[in-house]
C-alpha cells in the first residue's frame, strides 16, 4: 500500500452531524454501535485497562475484517460472527508481538496491574507452550485425547466429533472439559 | 446457546474454571460476559489462570509445525465409534461418516436430481481475463480461456469451473451457500474470497479471506484456514501454505491512481469487491489519493487509509464500510469519550 500524496484534512470532522444517512447506514451504524462496546470489553478482557488506544484499534481491524461478510438482518449471527473474529483480531496481535518479541515492553505495567508474572508467562515462546501441551495430552485417555485433537486441531464442530464417535454432544463438551482442565493443570506445574 | 451458563464453578482449582469458562463462555452473550468478568475480577489468579488458557489454547494453531503431534493427530482423525471390529462397527462408523458428512454432501445429490434453477449463466474468458459482476452481487475473475457455468437456486448458487482458473470474492448469504464445483471437488462457502485453478493435471484451492470446506465425493470434508492451500496433483490430496503472491499473479490486481479525489477512488476500487466503501462527508470525499493499490480486497485498503488519515471505518449494512472523520468514529469504542453522547 503506498500512498505517496497525503493531504492534511483541517479539523476532524463530525459526520454524524450531517444528518444524511440512508436507511441501511443508519441500520448498519446502530449495530455498529451495539457492538462496539461488547467488543472493546473483550480486548480489555485480555488487555487490562489503560489500553484504550489500542483497545480502539483493535476494534476497528475487527470491523474492517468482518464488514464484508456482516448480515445486519440476523443480529445474533452478526454478533457471534463479530466476537469469532476478534478472537481471530486477537490471536494475530498475539503472534505478531510475539515475532517482533515486544510483548514485556508494551503490553503490561506489573505494577499497575498487580500481576507480576504475566509478564513471564507472556514471554514464554508460543511453542514451548505447545510442547508442554502435547506432553499433557500425552498422558490422558484415548478417546479424551481424541476428542480434543478433532475439536481443537482438525476443527471439527462439537456435533461432527460427536457423531464420528457416536456420541452425545453433551459427553464430548464434557471430554472437552477434563482435556483442557488437565492441559492446563500440568502446564501450570510445568510452568 | 446464549442461555446456557458454565456450572458452578465453586471449589474448582483456578485451572479448572478457567478450562469452563474458556469453553462455555459466549463473550457475544452480555450476560455471560458479565460473568466472566466477575470472576477474573475475584482475584488476580483467576484472571492469570484464564489469560493462561488463552495462551496454551491458542497455542495449537501451530499444530501443523508440530512433529509430535502428527501420529496422535493421525490416530485421532482414524477413531470411530465403537473400538472393535464386529462388522455392525463397521456400518456405525459408516452412518457417523455419513453424519459428519451429511450437510456437505447434500449438494452432491441435488445436482443429479432435477435442479430447480432459476437462474442459469455461462461465462466464458476467450482472449483474456474478464471481471464478472455475478448477479448475487459476488464478484469474480475468471481467467483467460476459463469457462464458468452458473446456477443459482433457492437454497444455493452453484458454479462449476468447468476449465481454468477462476478467483471469487464472494457475497455473504446465510440462506444460499455457495458451491464451486471444480476438479470432481465442491468448494461450499458462505462468504470469502479464493481462488481455484482446475486442469487436466490437478485441481489447487487456494483461501485468501474468510473460511472453505472442500468435499470429494466419499472423502472426509477439509477445512481451510485463510493462507492455506489444497492441492490435488497426480491423486494425493495436501493442504499446505498458500503462496499468495504466486495465487495473484495470473490477475489484475493493481490499480493506478494520480492525485484523484477519494471518491473517484472508491468507485474504481468498488468494481473488484463485494465489500463497498461509502462516504457521505464531502470533506473524506474529497481527499487527495496517489499511489498504486491492490484491488479485490477493500478492507485492506481501507485498513491502510485508516492508517495514514484521520478515518475510522465503520460498518454501513451489509457488505457496506462508511468512511467517516476521525471524531465520530472514535466514539465507537471508547464510549466515554466526547462522541458518545449524540
Amino acid at each position: 500500500m503506498l500512498l505517496a500524496h497525503e493531504q492534511r484534512m483541517g479539523e476532524p470532522v463530525d459526520v454524524s452531524a450531517d444528518g444524511e444517512n440512508r436507511h441501511a447506514s443508519a441500520r448498519g451504524g446502530a449495530m455498529a454501535a451495539l457492538l462496539a462496546k461488547p467488543l472493546a470489553a473483550f480486548f480489555r478482557r485480555r488487555l487490562g485497562p489503560g489500553n484504550e488506544a489500542e483497545i480502539e484499534d483493535l476494534v476497528q481491524d475487527v470491523f474492517l475484517r468482518t464488514a464484508d461478510q456482516l448480515n445486519l438482518a440476523e443480529e445474533e449471527h452478526a454478533r457471534a460472527y463479530v466476537f469469532r473474529v476478534a478472537a481471530s483480531v486477537w490471536i494475530d496481535r498475539h503472534r505478531r508481538r510475539q515475532a517482533r518479541q515486544a510483548d514485556q515492553h508494551v503490553s503490561f505495567d506489573p505494577d499497575r496491574h498487580d500481576t507480576a508474572d504475566r509478564d513471564l508467562v507472556r514471554q514464554l515462546d508460543a511453542r514451548e507452550t505447545l510442547r508442554a501441551a502435547t506432553l499433557a495430552l500425552a498422558d490422558l485417555p484415548e478417546r479424551t485425547r481424541a476428542i480434543f485433537i478433532l475439536r481443537r486441531i482438525e476443527g471439527l464442530a462439537v456435533r461432527e466429533v460427536a457423531a464420528r464417535l457416536g456420541l452425545s454432544t453433551s459427553a464430548v463438551e464434557k471430554h472437552m472439559v477434563r482435556a483442557l482442565e488437565h492441559i492446563l493443570t500440568q502446564t501450570r506445574a510445568w510452568r | 446457546m446464549s442461555d446456557r451458563m458454565p456450572g458452578d464453578l465453586d471449589g474448582l482449582t483456578p485451572e479448572q474454571a478457567a478450562a469452563r469458562l474458556l469453553l462455555e463462555t459466549d463473550e457475544a452473550d452480555p450476560v455471560q460476559a458479565a460473568r466472566l468478568d466477575a470472576w477474573l475480577d475475584q482475584d488476580p489468579a483467576h484472571r492469570q489462570a484464564w489469560l493462561d488458557a488463552q495462551d496454551v489454547w491458542a497455542s495449537f494453531d501451530a499444530a501443523d509445525a508440530h512433529r509430535p503431534l502428527d501420529l496422535p493427530r493421525r490416530r485421532a482423525r482414524a477413531l470411530r465409534a465403537g473400538r472393535s471390529s464386529v462388522p455392525w462397527m463397521a456400518a456405525a462408523a459408516c452412518v457417523a461418516a455419513a453424519l459428519a458428512l451429511g450437510l456437505v454432501l447434500t449438494p452432491w445429490r441435488r445436482a443429479t436430481e432435477a435442479p430447480a434453477a432459476v437462474q442459469r449463466v455461462v461465462y466464458e474468458a476467450a482472449g483474456q481475463q474478464r471481471l464478472l459482476d455475478l448477479p448475487d452481487g459476488s464478484k469474480a475473475v475468471l481467467g483467460a480461456g476459463g469457462a464458468l457455468d452458473l446456477a443459482y437456486g433457492g437454497n444455493e448458487r452453484r458454479a462449476r469451473l468447468a476449465h481454468g482458473r477462476a478467483y471469487f470474492d464472494v457475497a455473504h448469504d446465510g440462506s444460499r451457500p455457495f458451491v464451486v464445483e471444480a476438479g470432481g471437488r465442491l468448494i461450499t462457502v458462505l462468504g470469502t474470497r479464493f481462488d481455484v485453478a482446475s486442469d487436466a493435471e490437478g485441481l489447487s484451492v487456494t483461501l485468501l479471506e474468510g473460511s472453505v470446506r472442500v468435499t470429494a465425493s466419499g472423502g472426509d470434508p477439509v477445512v481451510l484456514r485463510p493462507g492455506q492451500a489444497l492441492v490435488v496433483a497426480q491423486g494425493r490430496t495436501q493442504v499446505r501454505q498458500a503462496d499468495e503472491a504466486a495465487t495473484e499473479r495470473w490477475r489484475e490486481t493493481r490499480v493506478v491512481f494520480d492525485d484523484k479525489p477519494l471518491s473517484e477512488v472508491i468507485v474504481e476500487m468498488n468494481r473488484y469487491a463485494v465489500l463497498q466503501l461509502v462516504i457521505d462527508d464531502p470533506q473524506v470525499a474529497a481527499l487527495r489519493i496517489t499511489g498504486q493499490f491492490r484491488v479485490g480486497d477493500n478492507a485492506r485498503f481501507a485498513r491502510g487509509l485508516v492508517r495514514l488519515y484521520p478515518l475510522r471505518a465503520v460498518p454501513d449494512g451489509p457488505a457496506r464500510l462508511k468512511l467517516v472523520g476521525v471524531r465520530s468514529g472514535r466514539s465507537l469504542s471508547s464510549p466515554d469519550g466526547p462522541g458518545a453522547k449524540r
